[in-house]
C-alpha cells in the first residue's frame, strides 16, 4: 500500500503541476482560463492517477504506472519550458 | 474492468477508508454542524448577548472616532475592520492589529453599542463553540491541520473515484438494491446507495477540500514552472482580489466621509448587503476604506468597492466574474459552503453530511464483518478498528454534547478556546477507552455502544432542559435570538431522542439475541 500511495501521490502531483504549466506556455494569453480549468481537472486528475496506481495488481506495476502518467509529461514540459516564451516573456 | 483491478481497488478502498476513519469522521460531524454557525453563536451568547437596535444608531464616524481616540499604533496596510449593526448583530463588530515597538502584531476585538457608541464588555471570543467546531472541520486544531485534513481530503477524493468505479457495472442494475437478510448485506447495500445517491456532493466536497486545503501546491508548482517564480504575478493573473496598499501621509481627514460611504453604498447597491467595512490608513488622507456586499442567493456572492476616505469618491470595483480563475474558486467555494441556498439547502447539506458519516461507518463495520470470521486475522486488530468505530459515531456525539455542555455552564472566568477543545478530544478518548476495554466480546461491545447512546442522550438533553428552566424561571431570549435558540434546543433535543431510541433499540436486540442463545444452547445440551 505504501508503495502504491507514494507512486500515486508523486505521479499525479508532477501530472496536475506540469500539464496545466504546458497549456499555459503554449498559451500564454489563456492562463487564467487554464487556471481555473487547472482547478477542477488538475486536481481531479491527482485523485485520479492515484487511484490508477492502486488499481495496479503489484508494487512494482504501480511504480511503472506511475512513470507512464509522470515521465511523458516531464518531458513534453522541458521541451515546452525551453522554447515558448510563455507569459512572463 | 478486469476482476483483479476491481480486487485491488476494493482492498485499497476498505483500507484507506478505515486509516482516514477517524479523521474523517470528525471532519464531516463538525462541517455538518458548521453548516449552523451562525445559529449556534446566537444559542451561545443568548444570556450575554447585547439588547436588540432601537431606531436610533449611532454613525460609523462615532466608532472610528472612539478607535481614533484610544491611540493604537495600526499599521497602514492592516486594516480596521468594521461589521455595521444589523437585526441579527445589533452592535459594531470591529477587529484589528496593532504593532509594538517591538514589531509584534498584537489583536484586537472591540465590540460597540449600536445606540450609544459605548465600548460594550460583550466579547465574542467567549463564545467559542461554533469557531471551535468549524476549526475542528477545517485543521482539527492541530500544528500543520489544514495540510493533514488536505491530504485526508485527497484520498478520500481517491475512495470517492475507486468507489465509482467499484459499483460502476452494477449502478443502474443494483442501485435499488437493499437486502436485509444479514448485517454485511445490510451495510454493503446502504453503503452502496448513499455513496450513489450523495456522489455529486460527495465529489464536490472532495474537490474543494482539496482545493482549499492543498491548492498551494498546484500555486507554487504552477508559479515556478510558468511565472519562474513570481507568485505575485500569479495572483494578478489569478485575479483574486488584492487589499488597497496604502501608506499614511500624515494630513488627518475627518470620519465623517465613511457615514456619506456607507450611503453611498447603499444607494449604488440595493440588493447587496454591506457585509463588512475594512479601513487601511484609517483618519488619513491617504485612506482607503474596502466594503465587502453580498448579494443573497448568488453562487458569487462578494464585490468589493473601494472608497477614498479623503473625499468618499469611489477608487475602483470588483467582482469575482472579472476573472476566470477566481470566479471559478468562489462557485466551488459557493458549493461547499451552500450559503447560496439558504437555510433549505443549509438542511440537505446536512443531511448529506450526515450521509457521508454514515459511509464512514458502514465501511468500518463492512470491514469489521469480512475479517471477524477470518481465523488468521489478529483479535487485538479486530477489537481496536471496533472500539475506534464505537468511538467514531457514539464518542463523536458524546464529544460535540460535552462542547455544548461545556461552552453554557463553564464560567467566563475558564478560557474556552483551551476549555472546549481538551473536552472534545477527552470525550473521544474516553469513549475510546471505555469501548477498548470492552472491545473483546461481541456482546460487551454492544453493551458498551448501548451505555454510550444513553451518556449521549442524557449529555444532549442537560442544555435543552437548562435554557427551559431558565425560561420558566422568567429569562427570554432577545427577539432576534429567538428563533437560533429554538432551533439549536429543538435539534439537540432531537439528537437526544436519537440517542436514546438507538440505546433502546439496540438493547432489546442484545437481550433478544442472548436469549436465543440460551435457548440453543439448553437444546443442544
Amino acid at each position: 500500500m505504501w508503495h502504491k500511495t507514494f507512486a500515486g501521490l508523486i505521479s499525479g502531483l508532477i501530472f496536475m503541476v506540469l500539464v496545466p504549466s504546458s497549456l499555459s506556455l503554449l498559451m500564454p494569453s489563456q492562463v487564467g482560463l487554464i487556471l481555473a480549468l487547472g482547478l477542477i481537472f488538475a486536481l481531479s486528475s491527482w485523485a485520479g492517477v492515484m487511484t490508477w496506481c492502486y488499481a495496479a495488481n503489484t508494487n512494482k506495476q504501480a511504480w511503472g504506472r506511475a512513470a507512464k502518467a509522470a515521465l511523458p509529461v516531464i518531458l513534453i514540459f522541458t521541451g515546452i519550458f525551453f522554447t515558448a516564451a510563455g507569459p512572463t516573456g | 474492468m478486469n476482476k483483479t483491478t476491481l480486487k485491488n481497488l476494493t482492498h485499497a478502498h476498505a483500507w484507506l477508508g478505515l486509516i482516514i476513519s477517524g479523521v474523517l469522521m470528525i471532519v464531516f460531524v463538525c462541517g455538518s454542524i458548521s453548516l449552523f454557525r451562525h445559529n449556534i453563536i446566537h444559542w451561545d451568547s443568548q444570556y450575554h448577548a447585547p439588547d436588540p437596535l432601537s431606531e436610533q444608531i449611532v454613525p460609523i464616524s462615532t466608532i472610528l472616532d472612539k478607535i481614533a481616540t484610544q491611540e493604537h499604533n495600526i499599521p497602514a496596510h492592516h486594516g480596521v475592520l468594521i461589521s455595521i449593526p444589523q437585526s441579527d448583530q445589533p452592535y459594531y463588530y470591529t477587529a484589528f492589529e496593532t504593532e509594538t515597538a517591538d514589531g509584534l502584531h498584537i489583536d484586537h476585538q472591540l465590540n460597540f453599542d449600536a445606540n450609544t457608541g459605548q465600548l460594550l464588555p460583550y466579547n465574542g471570543e467567549d463564545f467559542y463553540l461554533s469557531d471551535m467546531l468549524y476549526l475542528l472541520h477545517i485543521s482539527l486544531l492541530l500544528p500543520y491541520g489544514t495540510e493533514i485534513v488536505g491530504v485526508i481530503t485527497l484520498l478520500f477524493f481517491v475512495m470517492v473515484m475507486s468507489g465509482i468505479c467499484i459499483v460502476l457495472k452494477k449502478l443502474v442494475s443494483h442501485f435499488y438494491q437493499y437486502r436485509l437478510n444479514k448485517n454485511k448485506d445490510i451495510y454493503h447495500d446502504g453503503h452502496t446507495l448513499i455513496g450513489v445517491s450523495s456522489l455529486p456532493f460527495t465529489f464536490i466536497f472532495a474537490l474543494t477540500g482539496v482545493m482549499f486545503n492543498l491548492s498551494i501546491v498546484l500555486q507554487a508548482g504552477f508559479g515556478f514552472a510558468v511565472f519562474k517564480g513570481d507568485i505575485p504575478a500569479l495572483i494578478k493573473t489569478a485575479g483574486f482580489f488584492g487589499q488597497p496598499n496604502v501608506e499614511y501621509s500624515g494630513n488627518p481627514v475627518s470620519n465623517t466621509h465613511a457615514n456619506t460611504i456607507i450611503k453611498d453604498v447603499q444607494e449604488k447597491y440595493p440588493n447587496h448587503k454591506i457585509a463588512r467595512l475594512n479601513f487601511f490608513a484609517m483618519g488619513d488622507e491617504n485612506g482607503e476604506v474596502e466594503v465587502r456586499l453580498i448579494e443573497h442567493n448568488a453562487l458569487i456572492p462578494t464585490t468589493h468597492v473601494i472608497y477614498s476616505l479623503k473625499d468618499a469618491s469611489l477608487i475602483s470595483e470588483y467582482h469575482a466574474q472579472q476573472a476566470p480563475t477566481a470566479a471559478t474558486y468562489t462557485v466551488l467555494s459557493s458549493l461547499h459552503f451552500g450559503e447560496f441556498g439558504g437555510i433549505t439547502l443549509k438542511f440537505i447539506y446536512f443531511i448529506l453530511g450526515l450521509g457521508c458519516c454514515y459511509l464512514i461507518l458502514t465501511g468500518n463495520l463492512l470491514w469489521l464483518e469480512k475479517r471477524e470470521n477470518n481465523r488468521q486475522q489478529s483479535k487485538r486488530g479486530l477489537a481496536f478498528v471496533k472500539a475506534m468505530t464505537l468511538a467514531l459515531s457514539t464518542g463523536t456525539l458524546i464529544a460535540v454534547a460535552c462542547s455544548f455542555i461545556g461552552a453554557r455552564f463553564a464560567p467566563f472566568s475558564w478560557t474556552r478556546t483551551d476549555l472546549l477543545p481538551t473536552l472534545f478530544f477527552c470525550a473521544i478518548g474516553i469513549s475510546l477507552l471505555h469501548a477498548l476495554f470492552n472491545s473483546m466480546q461481541r456482546k460487551a461491545i454492544r453493551q458498551a455502544m448501548v451505555q454510550q447512546l444513553l451518556a449521549a442522550a442524557v449529555l444532549f438533553a442537560i442544555c435543552p432542559f437548562y435554557d427551559l428552566i431558565q425560561v420558566l424561571f422568567g429569562h427570554a431570549p432577545h427577539p432576534y435570538l429567538l428563533l437560533d435558540v429554538i432551533l439549536v434546543n429543538c435539534a439537540l433535543l432531537l439528537v437526544a431522542l436519537f440517542c436514546f431510541s438507538l440505546g433502546k433499540h439496540q438493547h432489546a436486540t442484545s437481550g433478544a439475541s442472548a436469549s436465543e442463545s440460551i435457548t440453543l444452547k439448553s437444546s443442544v445440551s
